[in-house]
């Protein structure tokens, strides 16, 4: 009888400081592009290319048992850097080939808790159909339905990401040509910040 | 080769006015500012929301860019002043939209590639002048009657 009120005891504190590994939880990223925010840029003598999109798919998932899994995509076509020449060749052969790889990919299922708020993610960044492993730090605000509803985003818990990334174009397989060199760093730093509501 | 002699003369003038000019529109039309990719007036609200003190004021209206950039010809319209830190100057760069702003970067790179081309220019131009005038001189001596022969006739 002890030994079974102490079990019960210690499962409710369990559960009590693991919410979130208690159930499984369900985030999609499919949301209206107004809540995405991408945005890349690469720094040379020349000038600074900064880029964004606003178009994601994907979703994250916790399980009852606190494994991880994510998957996000991102049409290559919706990359603009505010120049449209410079967009056709962004996603022509020699660069992104958006008619043969048409979506940037993340896809993972590995991720642990550094402290309040941030993750360490792992997953497989595919870019131009290379696949790399890739590790980032992701900062993860929740926000209750109270507050998403005040903020006009309907009743349902919703999830800030943010993250930053970099992402070297040459471990892709793009060869920078010498004509855009001087133009085009091979390092391209992107940062994310999106929104993911909660689905059942 | 007074054709050449003008071109190189010319030439000169231009290179030393392409970094002078550079340095007018850099000193009198360029802005500091942090890019900011803009997030949409509901992401803005809901980041208002969550922001704590301390946090970047810049992450509440988008995606801010690594480093602070150097811009000509700006709108004061696209730079936003935000309330929470008003010392910071956001220019919202709506890269959707089309915006780009020239750099005062990409300003100085052609200034200094065009001093380089123009000196080259002019180098070469003096260099074709000073051997068409020997050529010429050599030319020259060369068609006229030597002096010795003719003072002894």
């Amino acid at each position: 009888m002890k030994r079974s009120t102490l079990s019960i005891a210690v499962a409710a504190v369990a559960l009590a400081a693991f919410p979130a590994a208690s159930r499984a939880q369900r985030y999609t990223f499919n949301v209206p592009a107004k809540l995405v925010n991408i945005s890349f840029e690469s720094r040379m003598a020349v000038e600074d290319i900064v880029g964004s999109s606003n178009k994601i798919r994907g979703y994250v998932k916790r399980s009852s048992s606190g494994k991880v899994t994510f998957a996000l995509k991102v049409p290559v076509k919706s990359l603009k850097t505010g120049i449209s020449m410079r967009d056709q060749h962004l996603r022509s052969h020699m660069w992104l080939n958006a008619a043969r790889y048409p979506y940037i990919q993340f896809v993972g299922s590995k991720a642990r808790k550094l402290s309040a708020g941030r993750w360490r993610v792992t997953g497989l960044l595919t870019v131009r159909g290379v696949s790399r492993r890739t590790t980032v730090v992701v900062r993860v605000r929740k926000i209750g339905a109270a507050l998403a509803a005040r903020a006009g985003l309907g009743k349902a818990n919703w999830l800030r990401v943010r993250a930053q990334l970099t992402i070297r174009l040459s471990q892709h397989g793009i060869r920078i040509p010498g004509m855009a060199a001087a133009k085009v760093n091979d390092k391209w730093t992107v940062k994310i910040s999106l929104f993911a509501r909660q689905t059942p | 080769m007074k054709a050449l002699r003008t071109i190189a003369l010319v030439a000169v003038a231009l290179a030393g006015l392409a970094p002078a000019s550079a340095w007018v529109l850099d000193s009198h039309f360029g802005r500091t500012v942090q890019p900011v990719t803009p997030s949409s007036p509901e992401a803005v609200k809901l980041n208002k929301m969550l922001y704590e003190p301390g946090g970047s004021v810049a992450e509440i209206y988008g995606v801010p860019t690594n480093r602070k950039m150097r811009v000509l010809f700006v709108k004061k319209s696209k730079i936003l002043r935000p309330s929470e830190d008003p010392s910071l100057a956001l220019l919202m760069l709506d890269k959707q939209a089309g915006d780009n702003p020239l750099q005062t970067k990409t300003v100085w790179f052609v200034a200094w590639r065009g001093l380089g081309m123009l000196l080259l220019l002019a180098a070469l131009a003096f260099g074709g002048s000073i051997l068409l005038g020997r050529r010429r001189r050599r030319k020259a001596r060369l068609s006229a009657p030597p002096r010795a022969a003719s003072a002894r006739g």
